[in-house]
């Protein structure tokens, strides 16, 4: 039966993302560009999976707050109609921090960057406002985490994953009653009492919220960060609050050793993730490119190529991303070549992260292990301009 | 009027007899083309890469695959406040009324929307059918028009031999001064003999376009719009652009297995898909195409989300296509979301959209004469009890009625 109406009213609830993070750890890959926009998985951004969510969901109204290095963010995103998401009340907005006569704007943290964007909110009349990060890679079906949020009566629900207790002092962790209620929440604890992560997202009654972050402000409270300070306010002042479980795949691919093992996970056809699902599919900006070329020299296994390539060489376990050319002899094996890279003749490369744009002269080397190298957007590696090889 | 301004005629009503079966389901324009594109999406991406922005594209019979692929024109920029697509067929029920009135030929529905071209306020039309694949600009056939003052410019491509493939074209007899004379029939040229191959393709004055029209239907002439512009070719001062890039004539089914096959060499491949102007085409979200340690592919043009886990050699593979283990498939085109089940071998063979090709099914087509499988078929091998001698190609074919999958 076709859908008449979207899955979630019209404007009962809209999305705010946060993308302006750096991403730090990402080293070399986070030097000009967000962390949600760093590509993953042959034709992906980061931030495609949440933007993907919002529109599978039938979220249609999505705030981006960029902050870091929005330029690529920016241009990946658009107008949202490759996502499905150029309606035309609402859609993709891209909030950027911007100055007044109150001073500028630098959004300060999660809870601050809505705070800042309390207009942009206000404009499209929300009943509900879902909080996203866009760095994270899963699959999340928001509506059914609204009806939760609905059927507990909450005023806030913080989506959560069980991690493994060992790791548990890494992240926010939640402690909730047999009800689901959040009774505890300890921002990475010493001796974790739960192995219930927040995934960094939440659905908040906007009218509460609103109310939260507008009168902290007056009073000069400090709620800046949803974990550290809107959350515990909650809890201090007895608001419901609730813990959605999330069970499914959801990676943070914080560092290069992750975003990686995430890839090279990525290959398999039979991921968790599940790319090929139609009902659920994964949009991403799709630049126009002809087939992928395999010449009679080329021999790829257990590899993912994309449109464009030119491949002469051996593949093995890799993604090769949109318009790599991989000239003859050249062998790339566990790595991740991002789009437009050049790869000579005879290059080896293995246990690597290719950036975009990067120039492979003929001979080149570039051989990690447990440590994976890293070549950065637009680097040259060999030849006589190089200096680092 | 703005300066220069260039309206885009696609006439369409190209016949598909020749193509059958692959035009069974769908106009020449919607023949899936090399991995991921159509045949219409050669010379819309040629007229608006040349800043076209005004395209009427005409056509005979049902639009729906035309339309389907192309919708508003947003992938080649044309869903602007300016100009845009639009779609002009002369349908069935008027093609009744047209006979009654002993009126045929497409020439008709050119007359009938004759306002088209008027209020676009364009200085010239250029005029390109679907089956003649190239990549051509139209801006230097445009400056070459003004600057050789001709009422007519006709765009041909010199070679030093024929083909199987131009018997069903024109060609041009052409003076020093570049001044087209004569229109012969290339069936008519000896083989071996230095041709100048008539494109299709013109470019002239919307003033001048427009009086052909009104006058052929004056006369109460019975023909198509190639037949009105092949005779004022002769009568009008025509000169002709020489067009030296990549160039088949899609007239037969080996025409289209050699178009694609050719592809596989880099050089047609720039020259034709992403030479001057990368040719645009309807964008799909696909996963990437995943190759699994049992696959074997080179020599092959593969488009995204496919799952390769057999052997392809010497092919062209479209979208969404799972080749399975063991599986062969050389020298063959095998078309979007089709299917080849273990140990199947295919040569020589073209798998129109949604083929299931079943476990063990050998096809073996030959060089000049490719086995066509249609749309939604499913070939299977008939397993009796008592072998039948010779008969390795033993098939059973049949078809899945599948409304929905027509829409895809």
């Amino acid at each position: 039966m076709p859908i008449l109406f979207p899955l979630v009213m019209k404007n009962e609830m809209i999305a705010m993302i946060l993308a302006g993070g750096q991403g730090s750890r990402l080293g070399k890959l986070t030097r000009t560009i967000a962390k949600p926009a760093v590509p993953f998985g042959g034709k992906f951004r980061i931030i495609d999976f949440s933007l993907s969510n919002c529109s599978n969901s039938g979220v249609r109204t999505v705030g981006v707050i960029t902050q870091y290095q929005p330029l690529e963010l920016n241009s990946h995103i658009g107008n949202g109609s490759y996502w499905g998401l150029d309606y035309r009340d609402g859609g993709v907005t891209i909030l950027q921090p911007h100055s007044s006569l109150d001073g500028e704007k630098w959004f300060e943290g999660t809870a601050h960057a809505i705070y800042q964007n309390i207009s942009f909110i206000d404009s499209h009349q929300p009943t509900y406002l879902l909080i996203l990060s866009g760095d994270h890679i899963y699959k999340m079906d928001y509506e059914r985490m609204l009806d939760f949020h609905k059927a507990k009566n909450a005023t806030a629900s913080v989506a959560v994953i069980r991690v493994p207790l060992a790791e548990a002092s890494r992240f926010g962790i939640m402690n909730t009653d047999n009800t689901d209620r959040i009774i505890d929440f300890e921002e990475k604890p010493a001796h974790p009492k739960s192995n219930l992560a927040s995934m960094g997202i939440y659905i908040f009654n906007w009218e509460v919220l609103r109310r939260y972050l507008t009168e902290s402000h007056a009073t000069g409270q400090n709620m800046d960060d949803f974990g550290k300070n809107v959350i515990p306010s909650y809890l201090a002042n007895g608001e419901n609050v609730f813990a959605y479980a999330f069970d499914g795949y959801w990676k943070d691919v914080g560092t290069i050793e992750s975003l990686w093992e995430a890839n090279m996970a990525f290959i398999d056809p039979e991921h968790e993730l599940n790319i090929r699902d139609r009902s659920w599919r994964v949009y991403s900006k799709n630049p126009v490119a002809p087939p992928h070329y395999l010449t009679k020299e080329a021999r790829v296994r257990e590899s993912l190529i994309v449109d464009g390539c030119y491949v002469s060489g051996e593949v093995d376990h890799s993604i090769i991303s949109q318009n790599v050319k991989i000239g003859a002899n050249s062998k790339i094996r566990n790595s991740v070549i991002m789009a437009n890279a050049v790869i000579g003749k005879n290059v080896t490369i293995d246990h690597a992260i290719v950036g975009e744009h990067a120039i492979f002269a003929d001979n080149a080397q570039v051989v990690g292990d447990k440590q994976i190298e890293v070549v950065g957007y637009n680097e040259i590696v060999g030849g006589l301009g190089d200096e680092e090889e | 009027m703005r300066k220069n301004k260039i309206c885009g005629i696609l006439n369409l009503t190209e016949s598909r007899r020749e193509m059958y079966p692959l035009t069974h389901v769908r106009p020449v324009a919607a023949l899936p083309f090399c991995c991921r594109y159509r045949m219409i999406d050669l010379p819309l991406t040629n007229m608006t890469t040349a800043g076209i922005d005004t395209i009427g594209l005409f056509c005979k019979d049902s639009l729906r695959s035309i339309y389907d692929h192309i919708h508003s024109g947003s992938e080649w920029g044309l869903e602007s406040v300016h100009g845009g697509l639009f779609f002009f067929s002369s349908g069935t029920a008027d093609q009744h009324e047209a006979r009654a009135l002993g009126r045929y030929g497409d020439i008709y529905n050119y007359y009938q929307n004759l306002e088209f071209i008027e209020k676009s306020e364009a200085e010239y039309v250029v005029v390109m059918g679907s089956r003649t694949l190239c990549n051509i600009d139209i801006q230097a056939v445009l400056r070459n028009h003004i600057e050789q003052g001709a009422a007519i410019t006709v765009v041909y491509k010199s070679v030093e031999r024929l083909t199987e493939d131009d018997q069903e074209m024109s060609c041009m007899m052409i003076d020093e001064d570049g001044r087209v004379r004569a229109l012969r029939s290339c069936s008519t040229q000896a083989r071996n003999q230095k041709s100048f191959i008539n494109m299709e393709i013109y470019l002239m004055k919307s003033s001048l376009f427009t009086k052909l029209i009104r006058n052929t239907v004056a006369e109460n002439e019975r023909c198509n719009l190639n037949d009105v512009l092949h005779k004022s070719m002769i009568k009008l001062q025509t000169n002709g652009f020489e067009y030296t890039g990549y160039l088949k004539n899609i007239n037969s089914i080996q025409a289209f297995y050699n178009a694609n096959m050719d592809m596989l060499q880099d050089a047609n491949l720039t020259a034709l898909l992403k030479g001057s102007q990368n040719i645009h085409t309807k964008v799909k979200n696909e996963a990437p195409t995943y190759y699994a340690r049992t696959s074997d592919v080179n020599d092959s043009l593969i488009a995204n989300g496919c799952l390769l886990k057999g052997e392809v050699k010497h092919s062209i593979v479209f979208r969404n296509v799972t080749i399975e283990k063991n599986a062969v498939v050389n020298s063959s085109i095998i078309m979007q979301g089709s299917y080849v089940g273990t140990g199947a071998e295919l040569h020589y063979v073209i798998l129109d959209k949604q083929v299931r090709i079943e476990p063990n099914t050998k096809l073996i087509g030959t060089k000049d004469k490719p086995i066509v499988i249609e749309k939604n078929s499913i070939i299977s091998r008939i397993v009796e009890d008592k072998p039948v001698e010779n008969s390795l190609i033993s098939l059973k074919v049949s078809h899945v009625d599948d409304q929905t999958s027509l829409f895809s």
